[in-house]
């Protein structure tokens, strides 16, 4: 290697070491001007807790909802009401070309007199169709869908496919709980979004706020070393690591928020649950949604500061 | 080199500063701008700066215009002046060392050349015992040379000051003058805005005259002789090795 070069690299060199450094210096600065005001600094971080918490509290509500009453643990029920001529070997064959659907869990043809036999399990019914003088149940296939992921749409589809068949009179099924439950849980999905939105929104503009208020506070400073030479860059940098501080801080908060109001919710709601002699697990915040939340944190922190430093900072000029 | 050629500043309100100015300062000159308060001294050190831009007219630094520098551009140029304000401009908040280690932090200088290179322009200015208090600890003749430390860390090929003895008296404006005449004397280009005309005529430079915005000459003051001590230098290397 050639002197000139060596020299222009160890140039580059301790230019990029001055970088991290100044980037190092930075970071700690803004840390300790925060913990100069620290009422100040954990009253911010608090509101923008609250402002994470909200909406991550309700998707988790939402989630829990969805695994508590949603499709994954309760399977769709069918009825298929056969015309009175269909013979038992025709309904079993029919049964068995069910069964075949990909959609279909299980078909199970129950004869008019298995019918009767369970309808006269019944308290009141007892001997009420022996009194007749036919038998008036028809056959029936009861089929149970396969309704992890299936939408009301598709269960309309399989209703139409199934009353199209030889020898099916008509078909019944469960469909408007199902349909609550769904319309409920996209609902409420679509309103941790909404609500996800506009408090992001939110903590971007408390941040701006702050690191306005930090920029006006330093504003002479900032003139002096413009008049020196620092660029644009130089001057946010502080800025932007008070707002990634902000919101990493306001996450963490989050993180603790959401830990205590889950453990009270818990035992509420396992009390609940141990009432009605319910086996279920609730889903709890779990490592990846910490990890998560930190990251929208302190994305939304560094953001807010960008968005308020880059304009504020701009219109700072020497006079 | 700073050279204006025909340079015309309005402000917004309409008022003219400065009309058609042109002149040049040489690199490793010594000159001053002066005339009454008003007068446009401000207005063309500002142009210099970048921090107004000229409504007519270009300014070279160095052979290069620079009016039409972008934002981008603009700390790039201003790292190549050392300025020197009237009220110090200091950090109130930061030490001696802090405020003379600001230009170097910003050009990216490592950690071990900052200590080094702000303690000689220390010395320089005869405050090395002050570096760790703070600048409303000191005189007003200290401030100013932790002023004049700033301007000069980084080493840069111009040095220019804003009324820097306006505050001062006699005594301390003559010891400031002697550190900018020391420092043109190793070949800093030097340019020195000021009203205090009997300064002037001790100092054997050239001066720029302003009245109302028009430059009304420049010449040597009529008392003195030619000084030997401003030495062209070539622009490439505008700052000859400083003991600094």
């Amino acid at each position: 290697m050639k002197p000139s070069v060596q020299a222009q690299s160890d140039t580059a060199q301790s230019g990029f070491m001055a970088w991290r450094q100044h980037h190092r210096s930075v970071a700690i600065e803004s840390l300790v001007r925060l913990a100069k005001h620290p009422l100040s600094s954990f009253v911010t971080m608090l509101v923008l807790a609250i402002a994470i918490t909200l909406p991550s509290s309700l998707n988790l509500v939402v989630r829990n909802l969805s695994h508590l009453l949603g499709p994954e643990s309760s399977t769709l029920q069918m009825s298929l009401y056969l015309s009175a001529n269909v013979t038992a070997s025709e309904a079993q064959q029919l049964a068995s070309q069910l069964q075949s659907w990909p959609e279909i869990n299980q078909a199970v043809y129950v004869s008019p007199s298995e019918a009767k036999q369970m309808f006269e399990q019944r308290e009141g019914f007892e001997g009420l169709i022996d009194s007749l003088p036919t038998n008036p149940l028809p056959g029936l296939i009861t089929l149970s869908v396969k309704s992890a992921t299936l939408s009301a749409e598709q269960a309309d589809n399989i209703e139409r496919k199934a009353i199209q068949l030889n020898g099916v009179a008509s078909v019944k099924m469960d469909l408007q709980w199902f349909q609550k439950i769904s319309a409920i849980v996209v609902l409420l999905n679509q309103l941790a979004t909404g609500l996800a939105i506009l408090l992001a929104t939110g903590v971007m503009l408390v941040v701006g706020n702050t690191i306005k208020l930090a920029i006006d506070s330093r504003r002479e400073e900032i003139i002096v070393i413009k008049l020196i030479g620092a660029t644009n860059a130089f001057i946010r940098r502080p800025f932007l690591y008070l707002g990634l501080w902000l919101g990493l801080g306001a996450a963490l908060l989050a993180v603790l928020l959401s830990k205590i109001s889950e453990y009270a919710l818990t035992y509420a709601v396992s009390s609940l649950i141990d009432a009605y002699g319910a086996n279920v697990t609730l889903l709890t915040l779990g490592l990846n949604d910490g990890l998560l939340l930190l990251a929208g944190g302190a994305s939304l922190g560094l953001a807010g500061a960008w968005l308020a430093a880059n304009h504020h900072i701009r219109s700072l000029e020497p006079q | 080199m700073i050279a204006f050629e025909q340079v015309t500043k309005c402000y917004a309100s309409g008022q003219e500063a400065l009309s058609e100015v042109s002149f040049s300062i040489k690199t490793g000159e010594m000159a001053f701008v002066t005339g009454h308060s008003g007068a446009g001294k401000s207005t063309l050190l500002k142009l210099m700066m970048l921090i107004e831009r000229p409504t007519k007219g270009h300014i070279l630094i160095n052979d290069v215009a620079v009016d039409g520098f972008s934002h981008r551009q603009i700390p790039l140029l201003r790292r190549k002046f050392g300025i020197v304000h009237q009220n110090h401009q200091l950090l109130s908040d930061r030490s001696v060392f802090d405020n003379v280690a600001l230009p170097l932090i910003i050009a990216g200088f490592a950690p071990r050349d900052v200590g080094r290179r702000v303690r000689a322009a220390l010395d320089k200015v005869n405050l090395l015992s002050k570096e760790k208090q703070l600048p409303e600890m000191l005189s007003g003749g200290e401030q100013q040379r932790v002023g004049i430390a700033r301007a000069v860390v980084n080493k840069p090929a111009f040095l220019i000051a804003d009324e820097p003895t306006g505050n001062l008296d006699p005594e301390l404006s003559t010891q400031i003058m002697q550190i900018f005449q020391d420092f043109n004397d190793v070949g800093v280009t030097v340019l020195v805005a000021t009203h205090d005309l009997a300064l002037l005529a001790r100092m054997p430079h050239r001066s720029l005259t302003l009245r109302e915005g028009k430059l009304i000459g420049s010449g040597l003051p009529s008392s003195s002789m030619h000084h030997s001590s401003a030495q062209p230098h070539d622009a490439d290397q505008p700052f000859v090795q400083v003991d600094i």
